[in-house]
């Protein structure tokens, strides 16, 4: 009786960690979007579909990054489900309380615009509350001084850990008025060089993370092997999650063809360099 | 070299074709951007306002209008004018700005006029300038 009574105990101080936890990776990574006034207007003007589509999408997203670094190491679809739930749950709770620290909302503030302002900071808090193990140690298992395996990764999994990568950087400045204000400023001629740079770069990360796991690069390999397996893909994600950015935000409204591409180049280029040094960061 | 072509062709083959494809892709983006840059042209901002549509509101009329800039740069802080001539009244000035109209793109604004019987006809614009970005 004892034993399981100090059993539950155990689990519910494990649970408090947990969310601390979560709580913290949300702050680290949504912090510079709490106080980015864009984000706070995109809240209240942004199309309720674009936000549908936001929310919509990062729901699997989630699960399946619960599924490669979790707030524990679970083992079922169900516990990931859970874990992408309490990490939405403690991002809405953070977002909620600092937007409100900071004045952004009170109590006169009109429901659909509170809505608006949460659902879009929970997104991104919500992918820092489940990197939150990777940003903040290990659990106690591995302070026990077990090291934990190393993930055998898959190529699937080394892309969408790239598309993780992406949205971590390309979420930070996407809604800003600097990326297509840097695309006007441009010539065709800087873009392509940008181009050749995120590749530049990109490349110099796969190659030196490694990329351990299945895909990892071996030194008789030639440059062009990984360039053609990671690096290529991973640009091509970069540019796809950042266009995908751009729309949620309503960055692209009104743009010509070859105005989308320049938007699109611009924010790829901090989105690659996320996706490449994705085994860093997360 | 033979264990490093061995090497090579352990590779899964999906990952030689999502390589190609990527080639593809980004060949292509890098194609366009050559194109655009060689042979696009490079005119200044050429911007022209025009009435959308009269939307009736409580305070009166609101007029819908848009930007369209046919040049191949990019203006900021476009400022657009709007002279409302009702009959047997003395005429509305009215100035809306736009951040930015980005090249062959079109932005969208909106005055408001505060007589209910505003017709197109009575309303001229008319874009004051731009600076560049």
């Amino acid at each position: 009786m004892t034993a399981r009574v100090r059993h539950d105990r155990h689990g519910v101080r494990q649970a408090w960690r947990d969310a601390a936890r979560a709580a913290g990776g949300a702050l680290v990574f949504s912090l510079p979007m709490l106080m980015t006034m864009e984000m706070w207007w995109l809240g209240f003007y942004l199309d309720r579909l674009r936000l549908l589509v936001l929310v919509v999408t990062a729901i699997p997203l989630l699960v399946v990054l619960s599924r490669h670094i979790g707030l524990e190491d679970t083992r079922r679809w169900r516990d990931d489900v859970l874990d992408t739930a309490i990490a939405l749950g403690v991002s809405a709770l953070v977002s909620t309380v600092l937007l409100t620290l900071f004045g952004t909302m009170d109590s006169r503030t009109p429901p659909d615009e509170i809505v608006g302002k949460i659902a879009i900071q929970m997104v991104p808090a919500a992918i820092g509350a489940l990197l939150a193990k990777s940003q903040f140690g290990r659990g106690p298992a591995d302070q026990d001084g077990d090291e934990p395996d190393e993930r055998k990764e898959t190529y699937g999994g080394e892309l969408f850990l790239m598309a993780v990568g992406a949205l971590f950087l390309g979420f930070n400045v996407a809604p800003t008025e600097e990326m297509i204000l840097i695309s006007f400023q441009m010539t065709e001629w800087h873009a392509l060089c940008l181009v050749a740079l995120s590749l530049v770069i990109m490349h110099g990360f796969v190659f030196a993370v490694g990329f351990a796991g299945g895909s990892e690069i071996s030194p008789e390999e030639p440059w062009w092997s990984p360039f053609l397996r990671l690096t290529l893909p991973g640009y091509v994600i970069a540019m796809t999650v950042s266009l995908y950015l751009l729309w949620i935000f309503a960055r692209l409204d009104g743009l010509s063809a070859d105005g989308i591409v320049m938007a699109t180049v611009v924010l790829a280029f901090p989105s690659a360099i996320g996706a490449a040094a994705a085994r860093l960061i997360l | 070299m033979s264990d490093h072509r061995d090497h090579q062709f352990r590779r899964p083959y999906i990952e030689w074709v999502f390589g190609m494809i990527s080639a593809l892709l980004v060949a292509g983006l890098a194609g366009f951007l050559a194109y655009q840059a060689a042979f696009g042209e490079d005119r200044p901002p050429d911007l022209a306002a025009s009435i959308e549509r009269l939307e009736r509101s409580g305070t009166g009329t609101l007029v819908m209008v848009m930007v369209v800039n046919h040049g191949d740069e990019a203006a900021a802080d476009v400022g657009v004018e709007a002279v409302v001539a009702s009959a047997g009244t003395d005429a509305i000035r009215k100035e809306i700005r736009f951040d930015y109209v980005a090249a062959r793109a079109i932005r969208r604004g909106a005055f408001v006029v505060e007589s209910p019987d505003v017709e197109a006809a009575d309303i001229a614009l008319r874009v004051h300038g731009y600076t560049e970005p």
